[in-house]
């Protein structure tokens, strides 16, 4: 069980999260061809390693997190947001 | 040495002769303990009653449970419920209704008028500057060239190209737009809009709001719909030219702010009105009050699968994650300039290969025999190769017998050809005819009138 | 006072208020805080269960929740509970249980003919076999084998409504597993300094090994009524931890004893799920088999096990125990059993000597050094044990009727579960200190669980006297002070060779070779 610490929420259960994928992969440009945008979707790494990952706090603040965590140990290096961050006002 | 000793299993779990059992295998392998290791216990250490596990969440408490707004009106008027994900919905307004009170209700929609709920539609409010730049980009059809007042039928990519979901996304001002997803698909599109959202259009002023349980959403569908509309929006002209197919406008409906809607489900006429959810029963019974004397009736979700159905509208029966735009015939709706979600991966060769699965339409040739829905489609001299199966079958009140929808192998050139329905759990063979998708007016003469 | 086999009084026990129940029809008396194993042992009930596969006759191995044989039907308001652990199931008045996976009775089972057939139904056999011919696996194999398969039966009687059932979900700074003398200080030192603390033992009553101990009593009475005082520390009884999950979730299982059960309404157990910041696990150790033909014999059991029912509940296990054990912490069963006046009928030892079998010499108990016990005799019960010299010279047999055996001590690791600390072999290298593997994973992560066995911790936290130290050598992975060691050239010779020999069961090696596979537990 992981305990994800969401940097608006607090430390949550990860049931409160959604699972996102590895977020070390950018969509590649428009004009990219078909092999870039195939290696975007299907071909992952399985590191033994820190993996750079996407959760979504579906439960609470709905924001997306970048988490830093190693697959081996699930322990967790750094949770950053995907945008914005706490207490930033929105600029209109 | 667990496989064929059973050592460390049962009521011991190794916990005594755990140790033990490993010198000995250090022993007979000539190594030292240290390098054979101990046992790795795993939960649970003492054995746990499924009762505790479960804990409360038992029976009716098993899922969350969300109710329509109406939901104390559907029970009051004999409706039977079905429960789709999590949502409790009216199936029928009969006890123990069987078809025929389905086609009832189903028929009334064809000839005079009927009304539904169809609040559970997933519901998106999408603002900011950049909202139609960030529509037409998860979006495979253009919304930045929606007018203000208009609403469009809109088809979501998966990045792999596959149909994500389907709905009619409206556009309330330059800057304010309202997506409506399918309501299976409600919770998994706005995760999708959420995550492009942050991901990958961070630099985009967009912001998102799930509105689904803020608005109650009612179709009334028939031939005399407008009537039973017009007088709840004294002041709004609803006549055909004023008020075209697909037309959205924001105004007082039995004095409630909501949001008026042409758009159709069933293949006929029809509007959707939206009320904030707290307004519901009001909306509902002035709508009601307003068709009485064209008998308007409410139908339920059974009625609405024929109805839709018979028109050749896909739902997630079709849209089942391995169906692409070109499969069910909307390829037309794919921009051609400007990058969306699964745009590149949509081109792939072998996804517009003519031996996919392709949505068509299949009619028993015996108007008397019944279609079933999941019986696959096999020709008379093959019975065993399956070329597609039945996706949605229903009795017809348009046409004589029953009639469904089916992914059939290279579907649109097998049209007017006839094939076997096999369904070999039932024992049942059925010859059909393969149709267009779209059997009941394909002109869409009855939506525009 | 209770049973025939019951000779003094025990911690847990109240002489005062009997108890009455059946054990397989027989009606029995038992006393308030009695398991049902020690009641059934007090009344000299010792065998209780039927094996697994080939119906052996199976009696009480241990004290505790690690108990592997010792599984009833309870037949109560709920129809029968099957597989419920008579060591841990407390005793209440009219309490009804039946042993299980016999048929007719417990003391003639015809099913034991998997016994006899054994050689053509070795373990794990029936993954590939039973294959042809195809038609005989529906209509035959497989509804005999189901049939013959398991452990009790269900015949539940399912109520209308469902049972309440509770998952809570608690806080701590840290959570301590174990309320024996480890722990306790812990919570209290712990507690007293502010942290949220809560403290988890599977037993009912708190104190685990120093209940072995008069000495302890006041010790232990001190801290709990300073435990109840502390407003920071949550003490849960008779809540067994289920595993470690991972940053710091665990799981526990609280079983709700008779009273609190109807004050909650009829509430069974109570799922808790613990998220804490750090974890102390005090578990403490348990006992290891030693393995030899027979060992499975009723009447065999864990010398840890026979003192725990001497101390908590004053029964004895056996009026003529023997003691086979390759550590000195063992033989306190022995030195309590004999100052209860159980005459016992000797030790074997594989060590040729040590200071616990002088003191038992001293004691009028016979010891023989060097040896170790080649096979029991009986099989509903221990009648006699055949010893054989560590050097093959000569073999003769003593007559016992109940063997307490101890092959030194393993630390409990079970409830580390899930988490990815992998456990190291505890005391094999003839250094005192942790072995590398076990420093490794005690380097702290603020998620990892900080092992309360390093030594230096805990003579820090607790002044400790020589009946602590003894037990907190035998938590640790070396069974055997230094101190103790003999030495000089014949010892050093046996230390090498080996302290503890296993034979291997017939079954699965054939005849027992004359020199067997051995373990070195220096």
């Amino acid at each position: 069980m992981l305990r994800i610490p969401c940097p608006w929420c607090g430390v949550r259960d990860e049931s409160e999260f959604r699972y996102r994928g590895d977020a070390s992969r950018n969509r590649p440009a428009a004009e990219a061809g078909p092999e870039a945008f195939t290696a975007y979707v299907y071909e992952r790494d399985n590191p033994r390693d820190w993996h750079s990952e996407w959760w979504l706090h579906v439960a609470g603040c709905r924001r997306l997190l970048k988490v830093v965590r190693h697959t081996l140990t699930h322990e967790i290096r750094s949770v950053e947001a995907a945008s914005g961050r706490p207490g930033a006002e929105r600029a209109h | 040495m667990k496989r064929y000793t059973t050592f460390g299993m049962a009521t011991d779990q190794g916990r005594i002769g755990g140790l033990v059992g490993c010198a000995v295998l250090a022993a007979a392998r000539g190594v030292p303990l240290a390098e054979v290791g101990l046992l790795r216990a795993r939960p649970f250490a003492q054995p746990v009653p499924f009762a505790a596990l479960a804990g409360a969440e038992v029976r009716e408490h098993y899922r969350p449970r969300r109710r329509l707004p109406l939901h104390e009106w559907h029970e009051s008027a004999g409706a039977t419920f079905v429960s789709t994900g999590l949502w409790l919905r009216p199936l029928v307004y009969c006890a123990d209704g069987g078809w025929p009170a389905v086609l009832d209700e189903a028929r009334v929609v064809r000839r005079s008028v009927g009304i539904t709920d169809v609040s559970t539609l997933g519901k998106i409010d999408v603002q900011g500057t950049d909202a139609a730049r960030f529509l037409d980009f998860v979006y495979a059809n253009s919304f930045s060239t929606l007018a203000v007042g208009r609403a469009r039928y809109g088809i979501m990519l998966r990045e792999d190209g596959m149909l994500l979901d389907d709905g009619t996304t409206s556009r309330l001002s330059p800057e304010h737009f309202l997506i409506t997803t399918t309501t299976a698909n409600s919770a998994a599109v706005l995760e999708h809009l959420e995550f492009h959202q942050q991901a990958v259009c961070a630099t985009l002023d967009v912001v998102l709001t799930d509105v689904v349980d803020q608005w109650a959403q009612f179709a009334v569908a028939g031939p005399r719909s407008r009537e039973v509309v017009a007088p709840l929006v004294p002041g709004l002209d609803l006549s055909n030219e004023a008020f075209p197919f697909m037309a959205v406008t924001e105004v007082l409906i039995a004095g409630i702010p909501g949001r008026l809607f042409r758009i159709s489900f069933s293949g006929e006429l029809a509007y959707e009105i939206a009320v904030p959810a707290a307004h519901a029963r009001t909306a509902w019974l002035a709508l009601l009050e307003s068709g009485t004397r064209f008998d308007m009736r409410p139908y339920g979700l059974d009625a609405l699968n024929t109805l839709r159905i018979e028109k050749g509208h896909v739902t997630t029966a079709e849209l089942n994650g391995n169906t692409t735009a070109d499969d069910l015939g909307l390829q037309r709706l794919l921009k051609k300039q400007g990058d969306f979600i699964g745009r590149t991966l949509a081109q792939r060769a072998a996804l517009s290969a003519a031996e996919r699965l392709q949505l068509v339409g299949v009619r028993p040739t015996n108007r008397t025999q019944r279609l079933r829905n999941g019986s696959q489609l096999v020709a008379r001299s093959s019975p065993d190769a399956s070329l597609g199966y039945v996706t949605s079958a229903t009795p017809s009140v348009e046409f004589e017998g029953w009639v469904g929808l089916a992914l059939l192998s290279g579907g649109r050139q097998r049209i007017g050809e006839r094939l076997v329905a096999r369904s070999p759990v039932t024992d049942e063979s059925t010859e059909v005819q393969i149709l267009a998708a779209h059997m009941l007016d394909p002109e869409n003469t009855r939506v525009r009138s | 006072m209770a049973g025939p086999s019951r000779i003094t009084s025990g911690v847990l026990t109240d002489a005062a208020r009997p108890l009455r129940f059946r054990f397989d029809g027989r009606e029995l008396q038992g006393l308030t805080g009695d398991t049902l194993a020690s009641a059934l042992l007090a009344n000299g009930v010792r065998q209780v269960a039927r094996s697994f596969k080939y119906h052996r006759p199976r009696g009480i191995v241990a004290a505790g929740a690690e108990e592997p044989c010792a599984l009833v039907d309870v037949i109560g308001a709920r129809g029968r509970e099957p597989n419920q652990l008579a060591t841990t199931l407390p005793l209440h008045e009219g309490l009804n249980a039946e042993s299980q996976n016999r048929w007719p009775t417990l003391r003639f089972d015809l099913r034991a003919i998997a016994d006899r057939l054994a050689g053509f139904l070795p373990a794990g056999f029936y993954y590939k076999t039973f294959m042809s011919p195809g038609w005989a696996w529906e209509r035959v194999y497989e509804p005999l084998i189901r049939r013959a398969a398991g452990l009790g039966r269900l015949e539940a009687v399912v109520p209308p409504h469902a049972d309440p059932a509770e998952t809570v979900h608690d806080h701590a700074d840290i959570l301590v597993v174990g309320a024996g003398a480890c722990g306790l200080a812990a919570a209290q030192r712990l507690a007293a300094s502010g942290l949220r603390v809560i403290l988890a033992e599977q037993d009912a009553v708190p104190g685990a090994g120093t209940m072995l101990d008069a000495r302890w009593s006041a010790w232990r009475e001190s801290v709990c009524t300073a435990l109840t005082r502390l407003p920071t520390v949550r003490p849960l009884m008779r809540t067994a931890v289920l595993g470690a999950y991972g940053h710091g979730v665990f799981g526990a299982l609280e079983t709700l004893s008779p009273e609190e059960r109807s004050r909650f309404g009829g509430l069974r157990e109570r799922l808790h799920v613990i998220r804490a910041r750090r974890v102390l696990l005090a578990t403490g150790a348990l006992e290891r088999l030693i393995a030899f033909p027979g060992n499975d014999v009723p009447g065999v059991m864990l010398a840890g096990g026979a003192l725990a029912y001497l101390k908590r509940y004053g029964v004895a296990v056996g009026r003529r125990p023997a003691l086979f054990a390759n550590n000195d912490e063992a033989y306190e069963a022995l030195f309590a059993l004999a100052g209860a006046g159980v005459h016992c009928a000797g030790v074997i030892d594989p060590r040729p000597d040590s200071g616990a079998a002088a003191h038992a010499r001293a004691l009028g108990v016979a010891v023989h050094g060097a040896a170790m016990v080649g096979a029991v005799q009986g099989r509903r019960a221990v009648q006699a044990i055949t010893i054989a010299e560590l050097d093959g010279q000569r073999r003769f047999v003593l007559e016992a009727d109940s063997l307490l055996i101890s092959g030194g001590h393993s630390s409990v690791r079970h409830s580390n579960g899930a988490s990815r600390s992998t456990p190291s072999p505890p005391g094999l290298t003839p250094r005192p200190a942790a072995s590398p593997a076990l420093r490794a994973e005690c380097s702290a992560s603020p998620l990892r669980p900080v092992m309360a066995k390093r030594p230096r911790v805990r003579w820090r936290w607790i002044s400790a006297g020589p009946p602590l130290r003894r037990r907190f050598r035998a938590c640790r992975s070396i069974p055997r002070s230094p101190r103790s060691r003999p030495s000089g050239k014949c010892a050093r010779r046996a230390r090498r060779s080996l302290t503890c020999r296993t034979m291997l069961p017939p079954r699965m090696y054939g005849s027992p070779p004359a020199k067997a596979t051995s373990i070195s537990s220096t």
